[in-house]
């Protein structure tokens, strides 16, 4: 039974479910990563990729377009983060409490908004999903192709903000400036910049990034929306900026090792292998609660990770 | 002349006494409904779907309104306790596990009908009504259907969580499938959540690439069955236009009976003066009492073969006029 999990279609069929479960939380986590390296402790990344899914599933299907879809995503994530920031940056509010008040907005707002925008429909319409988009000539190499160059464009972009996510942080001005604020504001606040707005910008755009991740979940793989259909990947993604360190590097990594136990376990039921699949299910759960003990004893956490700032 | 006046007196008095009781029969139901879902989940769509048969059908003259309060769990206690509260509700309807909620809420209230479904709850009897909907029987004959149809021998089955009212049909599909082709082999995934569009996809994804061409999709999601175009078959409510080129059939649900039994159940409590007590045992019907049916994908109708239509109409045939046993088999069920 076991061998029929090292056949070769079967072995590229995990491998690419990896890189597309992997994406949502992906593009979620390194926004986080961006908004914790300045400080800010953004636990309302569930609902905000809940808006995200919703608000893109809606404009995709009013405008008929995907990429206005996108755009209303990234909008929809970037103002959900928008009110926790003024939230806790301004007015100084526990970030853990607000971080929570938010998931219980998107998960109502997106729920009501869904009813009331099609009240009077017998049917709640559908939307067209992304097509996938092989990149051509290195699509047709055997097992890395379908692997990694026959995936949405959604995909593509979660990879290559990667490095770019990487660079910005560790080999830019302003990327310097976030992670200072991250370890000690008071030095940047000292120097005459802005503490707040370096925050906001940092919150705002995981925000919009936690948009885009939870754009992936409608409009790159299903024609509609469903009450609550992120399903704790919110959660996953904070759980992979711990685990990857605060580092895009090992953030993709964690990411992959998640989204390929969880395609593993789909694939080993659909083989039908007979060992109990609640095992398989909990599987990432367990890797990632040994993920957070075994970083605790290194945490490479920002020192001012979830304390707000003020002047004396 | 004495005797006839009194004859007289006696026949108007048992006249007006008739009037009165006629006068005092119900003329309007009002029933509130509590969804574990949204509207637009196909569990609740097809109860919705039967709700305004109902309505249309006016079961002894009734004027019947139906109110609905979605995405229900935690709180449900709270919701019956609202309802019934308000006195103007004769039945509070909650569309899935709701035995505790319902056990706190029913002995204040016993002049109110409570009705819970499907697994995961407990006979309570009296005013707690448990009715159950097992559409093994038509699910069958679409098996036989997907036993013929397949290519590779293979059929897949995804669904959200083993209970005893997703277990019958997997069984119930399974079995049709190899009595139609014994050669079949079966793939179960459980996806362990109600809803998760990409898991689900991503479910498929797996089956098809371990050989299965014939899919009972229970979980919702058919985007890939339509991208690779591997025949799927959904369940509850007719799901051919999510999926024009990849569906075969649906299996849908229809709680007409049920509630046309309720509704005389309660009519019975209401016209007699008797006190709700009903068994503590589910109540459900079968196929041939008009509690499912199969629906075929008019766009692929022309691509099943003859041979497929037949043995499943057969089979259809002989499950409703109760020549063959389908037997309820609520066990989790296991691979091949």
């Amino acid at each position: 039974m076991w061998s029929d999990l090292l056949n070769l279609g079967i072995i590229v069929s995990v491998l690419a479910a990896t890189i597309r479960i992997a994406t949502p939380v992906l593009f979620s986590a390194l926004g986080e990563v961006t908004a914790e390296r300045a400080g800010v402790y953004n636990m309302g990344i569930e609902g905000t990729m809940l808006m995200g899914a919703f608000i893109g599933w809606l404009a995709t299907y009013e405008s008929g377009s995907s990429l206005i879809g996108l755009a209303a995503a990234l909008l929809a994530g970037a103002v959900m983060s928008l009110i926790f920031a003024v939230m806790v940056i301004s007015l100084k509010i526990d970030q853990i409490v607000t971080g929570l008040a938010l998931n219980l907005l998107g998960s109502g707002l997106s729920t009501y908004w869904l009813r009331a925008a099609f009240s009077n429909m017998e049917k709640v319409p559908g939307i067209t999903v992304l097509r996938t988009w092989p990149v051509p000539f290195l699509s047709d190499i055997p097992v890395v192709g379908p692997v990694l160059f026959n995936q949405g464009a959604l995909t593509y972009l979660a990879f290559l903000l990667v490095p770019v996510i990487w660079l910005f942080l560790f080999r830019s001005r302003l990327g310097l400036e976030i992670r200072c604020i991250g370890e000690n504001p008071k030095a940047l606040d000292i120097k005459g910049h802005s503490v707040a707005a370096r925050q906001y910008a940092a919150v705002i755009f995981g925000g919009a990034m936690a948009g885009l991740g939870g754009a992936c979940l409608t409009i790159a793989s299903t024609a509609h929306f469903v009450p609550d259909m992120v399903n704790g990947r919110g959660w996953l993604a904070l759980v992979i900026v711990i685990a990857g360190g605060w580092r895009p590097g090992w953030i993709l990594a964690a990411a992959l090792f998640f989204s390929f136990l969880d395609a593993l376990q789909l694939q080993i039921q659909g083989v039908g292998i007979a060992i109990p699949y609640q095992i398989l299910l909990a599987l990432p759960y367990i890797a990632a609660i040994v993920a957070l003990m075994i970083r605790r004893r290194a945490s490479r956490a920002p020192a001012m990770l979830g304390v707000s700032y003020r002047r004396e | 002349m004495l005797k006839r006046i009194a004859t007289c007196i006696a026949a108007f008095a048992v006249s007006a006494m008739v009037g009165t009781a006629s006068a005092e029969s119900p003329t309007k139901l009002h029933i509130a409904a509590v969804l574990s879902a949204g509207k637009e989940a196909p569990w609740e769509k097809s109860l919705i779907d039967s709700f305004n048969r109902i309505i249309a059908a006016k079961p002894h003259g009734l004027e019947i309104s139906v109110d609905y309060t979605e995405n229900v769990y935690d709180n449900a206690e709270e919701v019956f306790r609202t309802y019934a509260d308000t006195g103007d509700y004769d039945i509070v309807f909650g569309d899935t596990a709701y035995a505790d909620a319902i056990d706190k809420v029913r002995g204040d209230f016993p002049d109110t009908m409570f009705v819970m479904t499907g697994s995961g709850n407990r006979g309570l009897g009296g005013n707690a009504y448990w009715i159950f909907i097992h559409n093994h029987e038509p699910t069958y004959a679409m098996g036989v259907l997907a036993g013929k149809m397949t290519k590779s021998n293979t059929i897949g089955v995804i669904s959200t969580f083993p209970a005893e009212d997703t277990n019958d049909q997997i069984n119930a599909f399974i079995a049709g499938a190899k009595e139609a082709n014994p050669a079949t082999k079966a793939k179960i995934t459980f996806i362990q959540s109600w809803f998760d569009p990409q898991k689900s996809n991503e479910a498929t994804t797996a089956q098809v690439a371990a050989g299965a061409d014939q899919i009972f999709q229970m979980s919702g999601a058919f985007e890939v069955c339509q991208q690779k175009k591997v025949g799927c078959y959904g369940n509850y409510i007719d799901v051919s236009s999510a999926a024009p080129d990849a569906i075969v059939a649906s299996v849908v649900a229809k709680w007409d009976p049920h509630l046309n039994w309720l509704i005389d159940q309660w009519w019975q409590v209401k016209t007699s003066g008797d006190k709700f007590n009903t068994p503590t045992e589910p109540v459900w019907f079968g196929w041939k009492d008009g509690a499912g049916e199969i629906v075929v994908n008019k766009a692929l109708q022309d691509k099943i073969p003859a041979d497929a239509k037949a043995a499943m109409d057969k089979a259809a045939e002989e499950i409703r006029s109760g020549a063959k046993k389908v037997p309820l088999d609520l066990s989790e069920p296991k691979a091949d």
